[in-house]
């Protein structure tokens, strides 16, 4: 029978090659002859087995049984099976308690807090609409997450308690389990607060961008001094009396990528449990990175896989999280039809009660997909979503990362594209390369045994 | 099948789709005939009934098995499948009168 | 007075002149179901009638007559149905004799001179708790009493009879082809056309020769793919020609009425040239697996059925969809009669 090559990528090692399968995100190790044979007959469409001589026609067969190589015809096509917004139930919640901020950090994507819009905070009564709709609109999910943001979360502890307790008592009624989660700038928190996260359990996520120095320069107050000195002298607190995670959350600035190791080991020292770096997403020009940027960004991460890999010979999870959060999905083999969440499950609620797809999009014009008074209109998730992917599947129809990254996240590719005026694609070269580096770390951990702290990871991903 | 260790499983999904070839694989062996070229299960007297044997060809479903309930009736009387259908030859010669129709009256499939 | 004549005059003419008019052939296609036929009118392609029959239908065998039909069901009732008043005539139980056996047809097929159907019979019975098996044998019963008049053992598997020669001799088709001589008194195998031994892998359980004019034909599978297997009842002639495409996988063969294209169908329905003996068109059939087809009397449509309750109906040149209908209960296949 003719069969066919499914989409694949090899990385090379030094002896042998990792090999991956680009719809089923399998991950194999090749030795040199695997990875000859795979040479020989990999440029060749079809490959009719009959028609191979051994010893190649042996490893032709058992990439076969692996689905490396498929009945012709029957190779996946981008985009897989898409579903319907309307048949995704509620899981997770994303409330702006606050459309207001003490802080005035450069790169805020909020605009201060407010996006764009007047400063205003939730109203108690919405708050609680808005943590019944959570749980109304949640259908069979027995896990819920409600996530505390703003602005600044912590400005407005009134609609904080609301939404909370409003949440806790209808998922519970409804034998639902929830997860509540904050981000906050840390400035405000004070032994009230410590103490209300504590009674529920709150994850919480500290926006801190590493030593004073650098935070400072990121992330001043409005009347522009440093906000270093006043978290710190309240994180105290919240790390040492904590009964949930804390972890620290860091914006850098393309200059600043050289410096992802000190920030990580500075966030650990103050005694957080992990620390998760993102870029600044590209709000202006002058927070587009340049190639230089990038290339000094992927040696930071590879540099932290490096490290990750040395503490993992020693049984220990280096907490940064994005390369926990990477490691994870490739160990399961998670594959995604869409880049994230944002409108099929995941809702972000303004301070107004206008639904978003998520908190990044909040206040972008365009993508207001309903109110909680009208409820979501599946309709304008499909369409404002849809604005940005639109166009995109021949692209990555031809991307060995497709189902990884299935396109990026909505609001990169929305500042990138619409607000710069770049053509798409442009990310893809990096999030390539950085996925590279989380998928050769995998192998590396694999090849050295580190099979136990592997299966720790399962329980992080739950797709 | 040496060839397999050179090519090792590294995470989950990888795994789960070797699992599922050894558990082909031993389904297959089993209904195998030596010698037949096309190398496809042969679960009846003849290779192109529908029903479990799994499916070939590049068509929907690829490599699983065709829907089986537009053939139950027809392999019910004459004893295709002695496991899975009634036997209409011997034990339940009246069969369908229960179920003349399969994709209808499915529900009220019982026979012994 | 004088215009009486006129009008007797015009009437007459226009009597005469409506046969040479355009009456259009109809179809009448009876699908085999549980516990019933259904009738399907050709024209509107829309269940007109059902008559009710024991068992799990399995074959037809159409009578010289062109208007009698025996419908065999649960391999041992052989019903005799009349296709124009639609009725039930009456029904032989191949297990109503005086030995005890417990029979099974496997392959019918009506005998020439209309009063006769022969039939591939296996048997078994019990004798002091042990069971007895009846060599199979090829009988000639009579329609009239249920008694088979002859009979001459045959070897196991065959599937399919049919009439051959103007009802000289019956092609027993099993592993093998087997001729068999029904003209002189005692029947008996004269020839054996060999197909095991040449890799054949051929289930004649569907095949439209009524229909197709006399004309069998039965696709077969071996290690170069797909063949046909053509018989020509009226002369016995048999060839055996490879279909030049990738094998398609089909239950059955059928011609179009100029037996110039064949119409092939199981999960996809297929369309093949005879000259070139290649594949020009297929389609997925949406319903799913079918076991027959049926091609309409003027060609222009082909029905697959059979397997599940639905038949599709498609457009013979484009193979495109035309109707779904439903039918009451499950199927087997599909006989068509053309008035």
């Amino acid at each position: 029978m003719v069969h066919e090559w499914a989409d694949h990528q090899v990385f090379n090692l030094d002896d042998g090659a990792i090999l991956y399968d680009v719809d089923l995100a399998s991950l194999f190790r090749i030795d040199a002859s695997i990875q000859a044979v795979l040479q020989r007959w990999s440029c060749q469409p079809r490959v009719d087995l009959n028609e191979v001589a051994p010893p190649d026609r042996a490893v032709l067969e058992d990439l076969r049984d692996l689905r490396l190589l498929v009945p012709a015809g029957s190779a996946k096509v981008w985009p897989p099976l898409r579903c319907d917004p309307t048949e995704i139930p509620l899981s997770t919640m994303v409330l702006e308690v606050a459309q207001d901020c003490n802080l005035r950090c450069t790169y805020c994507y909020a605009a201060g807090g407010a996006y764009g819009g007047p400063a205003r905070l939730l109203d108690v009564e919405t708050a609680r609409r808005a943590a019944r709709y959570l749980v109304e609109k949640s259908g069979d999910n027995q896990a819920l997450t409600l996530v505390l943001f703003g602005g600044e979360p912590l400005l407005n502890m009134p609609a904080v308690k609301a939404a909370v307790e409003e949440a806790e008592e209808k998922a519970a009624a409804l034998g639902k389990k929830l997860l509540v989660s904050l981000t906050t700038n840390g400035t405000l928190l004070d032994a009230e607060i410590l103490g209300f996260l504590r009674q529920h359990r709150v994850v919480v996520s500290v926006s801190l961008d590493g030593p004073a120095e650098l935070h400072d320069a990121n992330r001043p107050d409005a009347a522009g001094r440093g906000s270093y000195s006043r978290i710190l002298a309240r994180l105290g607190g919240l790390l040492e009396n904590s009964n949930a995670a804390v972890a620290a959350r860091v914006t850098l600035t393309p200059a600043q990528w050289s410096r992802c190791e000190e920030v990580f080991d500075h966030l650990i020292g103050l005694g957080f449990h992990e620390v998760g770096i993102a870029p600044a997403s590209p709000i202006s020009k002058n927070l587009l990175p340049d190639i230089q940027q990038e290339q000094v960004l992927l040696e930071s991460l590879a540099s932290m896989a490096r490290r990750f890999s040395r503490l993992a010979k020693e049984g220990r999870i280096l907490p940064f999280s994005n390369l926990v959060e990477l490691l994870s999905r490739l160990h399961m083999g998670q594959t995604k039809a869409i880049a994230c969440g944002a409108g099929y499950g995941y809702l972000a609620v303004d301070a107004g009660g206008e639904f978003y797809p998520c908190h990044r999009l909040a206040g972008e014009k365009g993508f207001a997909v309903g109110t909680l008074a009208t409820g979501v209109d599946a309709d304008r998730v499909r369409s404002s979503l849809a604005q940005l992917t639109t166009g995109k599947d021949k692209m990555c129809q031809s991307c060995w990362a497709r189902s990884l990254c299935a396109g990026g996240c909505h609001y990169e590719n929305h500042l990138r594209e619409n607000t710069l005026g770049i053509p798409p694609g442009s990310s893809c070269d990096f999030i390539r390369r950085w996925l590279q580096i989380g998928i050769e770390l995998y192998a590396e951990l694999r090849h050295a045994g580190a099979d136990g702290l592997l299966a720790k990871l399962e329980k992080r991903n739950t797709c | 099948m040496d060839a397999k260790q050179k090519i090792q499983a590294l995470n989950k999904k990888a795994e789960a789709v070797e699992a599922l070839t050894k558990g082909e694989d031993q389904a297959v062996k089993a209904l195998l005939e030596s010698g037949t070229e096309l190398q496809m299960p042969v679960g009846c007297t003849t290779i192109f009934d529908t029903g479990w044997e799994t499916n070939p060809r590049a068509t929907h479903p690829v490599g699983n098995c065709q829907a089986s309930v537009r053939d139950f009736m027809g392999c019910a009387g004459d004893c295709w499948w002695p496991a899975q259908t009634p036997d209409g030859l011997t034990n339940n010669p009246d069969y369908h009168q229960v179920c003349s129709n399969m994709a209808r009256d499915w529900r009220t499939i019982k026979y012994d | 007075m004088k215009n009486a004549k006129y009008i007797f005059l015009s009437v007459l003419l226009c009597c005469l002149l409506v046969p040479a008019g355009t009456v259009l052939a109809r179809d009448v296609i009876f699908t085999l179901g549980y516990d019933v036929l259904e009738v399907i009118d050709g024209d509107t392609d829309s269940i007109t009638d059902r008559i009710p029959l024991k068992g799990w239908t399995r074959a037809y065998t159409v009578l010289p007559d062109k208007k009698q039909m025996i419908v065999s069901a649960s391999r041992h009732y052989l019903h005799l149905v009349d296709t124009q008043k639609l009725a039930l005539v009456k029904t032989l139980d191949l297990n109503t004799n005086p030995e005890g056996w417990q029979r099974f047809e496997f392959g019918i097929t009506a005998g020439a001179d209309g009063k006769t159907v022969y039939a591939n019979v296996l048997g078994r019975r019990t004798e002091a708790g042990e069971v007895v098996l009846a060599k199979p044998m090829l009988a000639e019963i009579d329609l009239d009493s249920g008694k088979i008049l002859r009979s001459v053992e045959v070897p196991r598997g065959i599937f399919q009879l049919l009439l051959v020669n103007g009802g000289k001799e019956v092609y027993a088709i099993g592993q093998d082809l087997y001729k068999i001589d029904v003209a002189s008194s005692q029947m008996r195998i004269t020839e054996t056309y060999a197909m095991f031994d040449k890799g054949m892998n051929i289930f004649p359980l569907w095949h439209y020769t009524f229909e197709n004019n006399g004309y069998f034909i039965s696709p077969y599978y071996n290690a170069q793919g797909c063949g046909m297997l053509e018989i020509n009842t009226h002369t016995g002639e048999i060839t055996e020609n490879m279909l030049n495409s990738d094998p398609p996988f089909v239950y059955s063969f059928m011609y179009s009425p100029d037996r110039s294209t064949i119409y092939g169908g199981m999960d996809e329905l297929y369309k093949i040239d005879v000259q070139s003996r290649t594949i020009t068109a297929s389609t997925p059939i949406k319903e799913g697996t079918n076991f027959a087809l049926m091609v309409s009397g003027d060609g222009k449509k082909v029905y697959t059925g059979g397997g599940g309750s639905t038949i599709s109906v498609f457009d013979a040149e484009t193979l495109k969809l035309l109707k779904v209908l439903q039918m009451q209960t499950d199927g087997m296949t599909m006989a068509r009669f053309t008035l």
